[in-house]
């Protein structure tokens, strides 16, 4: 039951550092003050408490300072995510302050209703700086770039000569196969058009003009399909990109130009046809599968009859699941002097993005960040999760990867949902703003600052169809999105909000991570179609991405600056990044600068105001009195020139219809 | 010398507020009736005649109040709020009056400027007049205040705000309709800061039984102009919310 009337009066804001303070998610025994007001004095004891998983509850009691209710509290000892409300003793009886409005703001009730959240992440979990300044561009390696040697070519030749069905596309217009192709009636992606290494080494420097300092590679190693998420053989790379001295060439000559190669490492499973398994005989190995228990592979996978009946990810057979805690499979992927995780890190790359990161155990996590980590403590571990990682619960346990013992970062869907949904119509910018705002108050600071922050992938339909169709691509059949025509109208349409995603996408905390193709105008659905071969769609916006890429790397502001989200109209969100006092929020030093990017997604134009000195927008108390003493008086758009008035912290903007700016407050 | 008009003015009483069928009828009891005297910006107070009945003590008694009234009206002997409300309320049934039917076109001949303080109850008078009398839909009675009125901010010092209780104590439905005013206002600040209690609360137009007539004003007038400090504290919230309307000095 609610109770409405001492409501206005009893609340609790964790984005105000009145109540929550410090702002955000805590490290391990760190102290917290956290308080409510009471502005009507109805208040006669308080208590906070604290719970969590499996029974976790601690009670703290509080005390009246100054209108407030109030209580200093030692993090716990180790991450975890937890929740928290306030017990109240008042004259009518007891009630409970609890999270209401997105967890956002305290209501009052009778019962004990939903916490607010509290993260409390590992002490000393640091993420690398470099990553955490970068902008990042995704590459399905078969459909990037041909190159002009036979590489791919002889790839799939030596393929076929070990049995597989392959497919090669002479033209590299082609559609994507998408239509069943076994006997079951079944699609298996088995097409392809031969991207290689080299390939992607010829568009080095493209891509350094849009800013990149780090490259993720979907998988790389030899595979039956044409997404090799299914591997056949960790350690060597597949013969149709190239060889691994095309892959260390590539690697050397994206570093000489300021890039970073990532690989995607795919554990919970093998690929059916692989050293591993051997289900084919395709290989000379004794796999699992054609071996049985003479294999030294047998125990990786969980056979329930042998051979044909086995654990296998999401019912595929093609794709049988490995026990993560099998000592030999511990040691030949993570453990081992040369191991996987190891043995690419050698071989040039510069940290692993960890598929289904769900599907792995945490302490096998653990084992991955330890191992990549001692290879070298600058790589990077992402994982692939979907959801909010703190938060996320998966086969039965609350996983804790996102709390600075084994993830450095997620790929970050929520942000793209949320990004989607307002550009399409489905929100409005105070869900947006609250969406960011939460992930700000929520992640840990190292890993918020390293979230991918994505628009697209290889699993979603690209932002351009989205933005310009605004369906959800999985109402549609297959057979329905390969014949579904983006028609030239809402191609216009997806390109103006694809700008004013990318802004938002190049401006909030996190690296900024461009779908090959997103860049061109490329349209397509699901899997396969938005893993198209690169070309350029009827709206590219090159030169948008290559100036919000030149931003990104001039101004430490939008790297690694404090940030507020502001909503000054349903259809107006603002962002403001700033850096003061030569530091960012990790001590490192840093540019000092102030930027605000505004975008009106309307399609008439908005008057709006935006107040810089809300109190609980994101910024830190410290941030904003610094903001504050700056005394702006003067907001230059650096995409257009357009200038603006600041005064006392109000920044009044007319904008145009579909319009985004980036502006400099002096 | 112009032209002398009369109106009725009325003070205190009960308000009695009846929702039929074609929406709420509103009667009052126990009001004390004075007649307003104008002529030009002058404007004077007179006890109306008192209506013959049976109880000749009860009609002199009747008559005593209001002439104590009319009196303590002209020589200045009551507070700003109740002066303010007399002009007020006289301004607004004139205007009414000279309308006549057309009085959705007020805006074209009755337009004023306030400049905050007490002075700003004529907006309400006008919206209560729209409403109870003219039987004017909500949206249509503050469209057409808005466009009535513009405020010119003089001066901070008329910020003080002005008890709901006094406010009720001269015309009952002016409160109600300032509660209801500061409801659609509160309504407007949850949308931009949903649950954010300390934000709409510290922007309300009432605030512990107090109305702040300035910002009443600043939220109904159809053009405020003030100075950029006025901007960046006092109107900062309603500056944000609807900057159209805002003009910097």
């Amino acid at each position: 039951m609610i109770v409405s009337e001492l409501t206005p009066h009893i609340m609790h804001d964790p984005a105000r550092e009145r109540f929550h303070f410090p702002l955000g998610a805590v490290p391990a025994l760190a102290p917290l003050r956290l308080a409510f007001s009471d502005g009507r004095a109805a208040v006669r004891s308080a208590e906070l408490v604290v719970s969590g998983d499996e029974g976790y509850e601690e009670r703290y009691e509080m005390a009246p300072e100054g209108g407030d209710w109030a209580v200093t509290i030692s993090a716990p000892e180790h991450g975890i995510a937890l929740w928290y409300s306030f017990h109240l003793t008042l004259e009518e009886g007891e009630l409970w302050l609890c999270a209401a409005y997105g967890g956002r703001f305290g209501q009052l009730m009778s019962t004990r209703g939903d916490g607010f959240r509290l993260t409390v992440y590992e002490r000393g979990f640091t993420t690398p700086e470099w990553f955490r300044r970068s902008v990042m561009y995704q590459i399905f390696p078969d459909r990037f770039s041909r190159d002009s040697s036979d590489t791919a070519r002889h790839g799939v030749e030596k393929h076929i000569a070990m049995g597989r069905v392959v497919k090669y596309h002479e033209g590299w217009d082609e559609p994507v196969d998408w239509q069943p192709n076994s006997a079951e009636g079944f699609y298996f992606p088995l097409d392809f058009f031969g991207g290689t290494f080299r390939g992607i080494e010829e568009h080095l420097d493209y891509i350094k003009s849009l800013g990149v300092g780090v490259i993720y590679l979907n998988p790389i190693v030899e595979a039956r399909s044409n997404h090799r998420y299914d591997a056949a053989d960790y350690l060597q790379p597949d013969p149709i990109l190239g060889s691994l001295e095309d892959f260390e060439h590539l690697c050397s000559e994206a570093r000489a130009k300021g890039i970073r190669i990532m690989l995607d490492g795919v554990f919970s499973h093998t690929g059916a046809d692989s050293v591993y398994f051997n289900r084919d005989n395709h290989y000379r190995s004794d796999g699992a599968y054609n071996a049985g228990k003479k294999s030294p592979y047998y125990s990786w996978y969980d056979f329930r009859k042998w051979p044909g009946e086995y654990r296998c990810w999401w019912n595929f057979p093609d794709l049988p699941e490995v026990n993560e805690h099998d000592p030999g499979w511990e040691k030949l992927i993570i453990t081992g002097e040369d191991s996987v995780v190891k043995t690419w890190l050698r071989r040039g790359a510069s940290g692993w993005r960890l598929d289904v990161a769900d599907e792995l155990p945490d302490d096998t996590l653990s084992l991955i960040r330890g191992a990549v980590k001692s290879e070298n403590p600058e790589a990077v571990v992402l994982g692939e999760v979907w959801e909010d990682a703190i938060i996320k619960y998966s086969y039965g346990s609350r996983r804790r990867y996102a709390l600075g013992s084994a993830l450095d970062t997620v790929m970050n869907y929520p942000f793209r949902s949320a990004v989607l949904d307002f550009f399409c119509f489905r929100s409005d910018s105070w869900a947006l703003q609250g969406a960011l705002l939460t992930q700000r108050l929520y992640y840990p600071a190292p890993m918020y600052y390293a979230l991918m922050n994505l628009l697209s992938s290889h699993d979603v339909e690209r932002a351009r169809t989205a933005l310009a169709t605004r369906l959800d691509a999985r109402s549609l059949s297959r057979e329905q999105q390969a014949r579904f025509y983006v028609s030239d109208s809402q191609d216009a349409r997806g390109a103006a909000m694809q700008k004013l995603a990318a802004v938002v996408q190049f401006t909030v905390p996190g690296v900024p991570c461009v779908y090959y193709g997103d860049e061109t105008g490329m349209n397509g659905m699901l899997d396969p179609f938005n893993r198209a071969t690169f070309s350029t769609g009827a709206r590219p916006l090159v030169g948008w991405y290559q100036k919000l890429g030149q931003l990104h790397s001039e101004y430490d502001a939008l790297k690694c600056g404090g940030v507020a989200v502001f909503s000054p109209h349903a259809d107006v969100l603002a962002i403001l990044r700033c850096v003061t006092g030569g530091r960012d929020c990790f001590g490192s030093k840093a540019e000092n600068g102030v930027l605000l990017a505004v975008v009106n997604r309307a399609s008439e134009p908005r008057e709006v105001v935006c107040d810089l000195w809300l109190d609980n927008a994101g910024l830190t108390g410290e941030e904003l009195g610094a903001l504050q003493a700056l005394h702006l008086t003067e907001a230059v758009c650096l995409l257009d020139g357009d200038r603006a008035q600041v005064e006392d912290g109000l920044v009044k903007l007319n904008l145009a219809p579909e319009s985004a700016h980036i502006y400099l407050l002096t | 010398m112009g032209t002398e008009r009369k109106t009725t003015v009325y003070f205190g009483g009960e308000a009695h507020e009846l929702w039929r069928e074609d929406g709420l009828e509103v009667t009052y009891s126990g009001r004390t009736p004075v007649i307003a005297v104008t002529d030009g910006d002058s404007i004077r107070a007179e006890a109306p005649e008192p209506g013959r009945s049976g109880d000749v003590k009860a009609g002199y008694n009747e008559l005593a109040l209001w002439r104590e009234l009319a009196m303590r009206l002209n020589a200045g002997e009551i507070s700003p709020l109740s002066s303010a409300y007399f002009r007020a309320a006289a301004d607004v049934s004139l205007a009414l009056e000279a309308a006549g039917d057309n009085w959705r076109s007020l805006p074209s001949g009755y337009s004023r400027e306030v400049h905050g303080g007490v002075e700003c109850i004529v907006l309400i008078e006008l919206l209560r007049t729209l409403l109870d009398e003219k039987r004017a839909a909500w949206e249509e009675a503050v469209n057409i205040v808005s466009a009535c009125f513009t405020l010119r901010i003089e001066s901070l010092a008329q910020l003080a705000p002005v008890p709901l209780a006094a406010v009720r104590a001269l015309q009952m439905r002016d409160a109600t309709l300032i509660e209801a005013v500061n409801d659609k206002l509160c309504s407007r600040l949850w949308d931009a800061w949903p649950g954010d209690w300390l934000r709409i609360g510290g922007s309300a137009i009432v605030r512990d039984g107090e109305a702040d007539f300035n910002l009443l004003a600043a939220y109904m007038c159809s053009r405020v102009y003030c100075t950029k400090e006025e901007l960046a504290f006092p109107l900062r919230a309603l500056y944000t919310l609807d900057p159209v309307r805002f003009i910097e000095l």
